[in-house]
């Protein structure tokens, strides 16, 4: 009967209502924007030119827009674009970002410091005008969305990354691995990697809502996703244009990315409170 | 007329894991310029014993559900707070094992040694600079006026001691709590600061609480002890009776198994086992585990007091160790 | 001493360049953790190495093991040459050295079953074998006082003194000729203490193994080791039998921490006259010139700051010691 750390992790995680609140929002969100081409009542272009702004009623739940398009339906197959951007955009962040501190934090010496102050000085950088420079320029590539947003957020990664490498290296457990003639990647791949997973991916989680957040500030502008696509970005954006008359065109996204951005924040919370192994001993 | 006077004090930590009995239960008294050496190993609650009652520790999740601790007479755990400070870091002083962290990193020394003369004995900001200098001399440190204006991580961990110390007695209290105070210090230094110590303690009739796991300091600079396991009092005397005639399986275990630098030793006899779980104690001897001279009576009731000599009482069940 | 040391250390310099500025390249200073160190180390003795903070002890067991490369010197192992090996080379002689950690809450990586801790070098050099490997771990296991049911529980199910003994098992596993013993029992309590003390004593005299114990207590020193080394800012200051050390101490520093050590015995603690030695360890960035130790010796000349003096054998005996001032 092993009582691991993840299995420690996983009670005491449990254990918290608001971080299980946030896992089963997320869960329930991610199963409808994944079954939504089955499910989603209307097709996300059709329109309905006699029903434009028509308030939430029986047939369209939240809504409909301004050209008559359910926005129930909207707000899934947008769901599934923020959504996608969010992990997508994040994984990237973590890929490059991980293997970019570990290197460095490992490697140490000159090599650390120099790429360290190469993140220092891409920190100074303000990245949204990079990436809306980079849009403008390439014009709207949704793949090109990922990328950039994913590149905005991998300096505090490989940050972090970097600092647990360091503070991992000087543990004796790898002293003793070295000691005993295990050869460097299975020290990285074996002690470094698992012990550094903890940290990451709570970081995973609390970046993801930054990514969406800032997709949602791009479609916003005008900048992100391209019409008739939508994102909860661009939802909003319209939403704002007819505040006055159709209030419910922008309350919906407005709640589902607050939802979604609460629900990442809690069960991250919740993830580093119950991965800190000194908290395990009370 | 002891000054201080603990009876049945008892110490609790309320934790998801359940409740943690850190202090047992313990008694014993302090007299005017006497120093009471508390020995223990981790989990002894030597510690706790001082901090609880000083309220010094979280509480929750501290409870302390039984017990009196009487400073001249005056129950300290019913005092109120404004009271408590008043003797709190004026006639109780306390200096712990780590001074890096009991000193402000941000603060200079000068400031943090006159804060207590100002607050507790109202001087002046000029008299309480004078006098603190007066004290940095006293415990030893040269060029005291440059030593006030430096920060505490310009110093090494003997001086940074030793400016604890200082800062403990400007206000001429009347115990003073040695909490590991040369546990993290090398040997030499160690012998240095505890040489200090005796020195004060000789010219002022200060008392001294002096915890620590080190046998050998406790030979050296304690005139009565207490020895303390897993939250209780095992044996309670002058320091020299209790080297040569303990009358407790645990003291006696303890004494045989340390390593000494003036006796060739060919075994060492050792205590098997293990420092039981304080969240886990009955209400039996908790040393029942690892005792080589338990009964049954030992597992379900833990001892009274058993007077050996007027001074000396030990808390076991048997009567005769051969 | 006729046999032929398991391990020679000879010159052995272990100077950490300090830097500062933007960019770290600027050397500022040198820090002299372990500065021109020779000793031998003979099969089934155990040498004490003692000291004070800032002595070069830990440096010094870790550059023994290469967890930091030297900076200069000699260390023979099992014949070979072993500063001059590197990569596949070095990691097939690792097995002949081996060492015990001193913090048993950090040497075992906790999200590692105790199972995969030990198995780790058997698979490093691949000598894993499924079953009869299994039953080897057991038995080790067993030796060092932990039951079996222990390889599939995690570091922080077990307590202080028992991560001890799982530190001491993966020190054996790969059955090494040498083993250095990092402040083993320094951060065990006292009842806990003498037990790992004993088992170390028993498995050295069963597998005749050569221990260096590292420790900055000088009573458990005087327990466990056949000969014991003094260093003081990098450098060994006497180097002698266990008794000789301590009944007839040559070197005023060595005297000095002898008497220093607090007596568990209250009729001797407290009529004990102290050697009183000034101030405080100098840093070992920069130390004093000349002898290391004239800024806090009792018994200082002046030649003393001019010349470093050498270990010298003190009237034909095997006790070696470095003073100019002692005759």
């Amino acid at each position: 009967m092993s009582n691991s750390l993840w299995s420690d992790a996983w009670a005491r995680l449990q254990k918290n209502k608001l971080a299980v609140f946030g896992a089963i929002f997320l869960t329930l969100e991610i199963l409808l924007c994944v079954l939504t081409p089955w499910i989603a009542p209307y097709g996300f272009e059709t329109q309905n030119l006699e029903l434009t702004l028509a308030r939430p009623s029986f047939a369209h739940w939240f809504g409909t827009d301004n050209l008559g398009r359910d926005l129930f339906t909207r707000i899934l197959y947008g769901g599934r674009i923020s959504m996608a951007v969010g992990i997508i955009a994040s994984l990237i962040s973590v890929v490059v970002g991980v293997i970019y501190g570990a290197i460095s934090g490992y490697v140490g010496g000159k090599t650390d410091t120099i790429l360290m102050r190469i993140v220092d000085i891409l920190y100074a950088l303000p990245f949204i005008f990079m990436v809306i420079i980079l849009m403008v320029y390439f014009g709207r590539n949704i793949l090109l969305l990922f990328v950039a947003l994913g590149l905005t957020q991998w300096l505090t990664m490989a940050r972090i990354t970097r600092g647990q490498v360091i503070s991992l290296k000087q543990k004796e457990f790898v002293d003793a691995a070295r000691s005993v003639g295990v050869k460097t990647r299975y020290i990285i791949l074996k002690h470094l990697i698992p012990n550094t997973l903890g940290p990451v991916i709570v970081y995973l989680t609390l970046t993801i809502p930054s990514v969406i957040l800032e997709e949602a500030f791009l479609s916003f502008l005008g900048l992100g996703v391209q019409a008739p696509m939508a994102s909860w970005g661009t939802l909003i954006s319209s939403g704002v244009e007819v505040m006055e008359i159709a209030p419910w065109i922008l309350l919906f996204p407005a709640l589902m990315l607050s939802l979604t951005l609460f629900s990442l924040n809690f069960l991250g919370d919740g993830l580093r409170d119950a991965l800190d192994p000194k908290g395990a001993r009370d | 007329m002891a000054i201080l006077e603990i009876k049945n004090l008892k110490a609790h930590f309320h934790t998801r894991r359940g409740v943690v009995k850190a202090v047992n239960g313990i008694s014993y008294s302090i007299e005017p310029g006497q120093t009471l050496g508390i020995v223990g190993e981790s989990g002894s609650g030597k510690s706790v014993s001082q901090l609880s009652y000083l309220k010094l520790l979280p509480s929750p999740p501290l409870k302390i559900p039984e017990g009196e601790v009487l400073f001249h007479g005056e129950n300290i755990l019913a005092m109120p707070e404004e009271r408590l400070r008043t003797i709190r870091g004026n006639k109780i002083s306390m200096i712990f094992q780590e001074p890096m962290t009991s000193l402000n990193p941000y603060l200079t020394i000068g400031s943090q040694l006159i804060e207590p003369l100002i607050i507790h004995l109202k001087k002046s900001k000029r008299d309480a600079w004078k006098e603190a200098c007066a004290a940095l001399s006293r415990v030893g440190i040269a060029e005291p006026e440059k030593a006030m204006k430096s920060y505490p991580h310009e110093f090494s961990g003997g001086m940074r001691q030793r400016v604890m110390i200082a800062m403990a007695l400007t206000t001429r209290p009347e115990i003073l709590i040695a909490d590991e105070p040369t546990t993290a210090l090398d040997v030499t230094v160690q012998a240095q600061i505890l040489d200090l110590l005796r020195e004060i303690q000789k010219e002022t009739q200060m008392a001294i609480i002096l915890i620590t796991h080190d046998l050998g300091v406790i030979a050296g600079l304690a005139d009565k002890m207490v020895v303390m396991y897993a939250g209780r009092i095992f044996e309670e005397g002058p320091v020299e009776k209790i080297f040569h005639q303990s009358e407790h399986p645990y003291t006696r275990a303890l004494l045989r198994s340390t390593p000494r630098v003036d006796v060739l030793q060919d075994k060492i006899p050792v205590i098997g086992g293990s420092i039981p779980d304080l969240s886990q104690v009955g209400q039996g001897c908790p040393f029942y585990e690892r005792c080589e001279f338990r009964t049954d009576i030992c597992q379900s009731t833990f001892p009274t007091s058993r007077k050996i000599a007027h001074n000396h009482e030990t808390f076991c069940h048997v009567e005769k160790f051969q | 001493m006729s046999a032929t040391p398991s391990l020679s250390v000879r010159s052995l310099k272990v100077h950490y360049k300090l830097r500062s500025g933007f960019f770290n390249f600027k050397a500022t200073a040198t820090l002299k953790a372990v500065d021109d160190v020779s000793f031998d180390l003979y099969p089934g003795e155990v040498l004490g190495l003692v000291g004070e903070s800032g002595c070069g002890k830990s440096s010094l067991g870790r550059a023994l093991l290469r967890l930091q490369e030297p900076t200069s010197g000699n260390i023979q192992l099992g014949g070979l040459d072993f500063l001059s090996l590197h990569g596949e080379a070095l990691r097939n002689v690792r097995p002949q050295i081996q060492m015990i950690f001193q913090d048993p809450y950090a040497s075992l990586d906790p999200r590692m079953t105790i199972e995969a801790t030990l198995r780790e070098p058997l698979e490093a050099h691949g000598l894993w074998s499924g079953i009869d490997s299994q039953k080897n771990l057991e038995q080790l296991l067993d030796r060092v006082g932990i039951g079996k049911k222990a390889l599939a529980k995690y570091p922080h199910e077990f307590s202080g003194g028992q991560r001890q003994r799982i530190a001491i098992a993966r020190a054996l596993v790969l059955r090494p000729k040498v083993i250095i013993a990092d402040e083993p029992v320094s951060s065990l309590d006292v009842s806990v203490q003498a037990q790992i003390l004993n088992l170390l004593k028993e498995i050295q005299k069963e597998l005749h193994l050569s221990i260096v114990f590292i420790s900055h207590n000088l009573a458990v020193v005087k327990y466990i080791a056949d000969r014991i080394a003094v260093m003081y800012l990098g450098k060994i200051v006497e180097l002698a039998p266990k008794d000789h050390l301590y009944s007839q101490p040559q070197h005023p520093y060595t005297q000095a921490l002898i008497s220093a050590v607090p007596i568990p015995d209250p009729r001797i603690e407290k009529f004990r006259k102290r050697i009183e030695l000034r101030g405080e360890i100098p840093s070992p960035i920069n130390p004093p010139k000349g002898c290391a130790f004239h800024t806090r010796c009792p018994i200082a000349q002046e030649s003393c700051k001019q010349h470093a003096p050498e270990l010298k054998n003190y009237r034909n005996s095997s006790q070696q010691f470095s003073c100019f001032e002692v005759k």
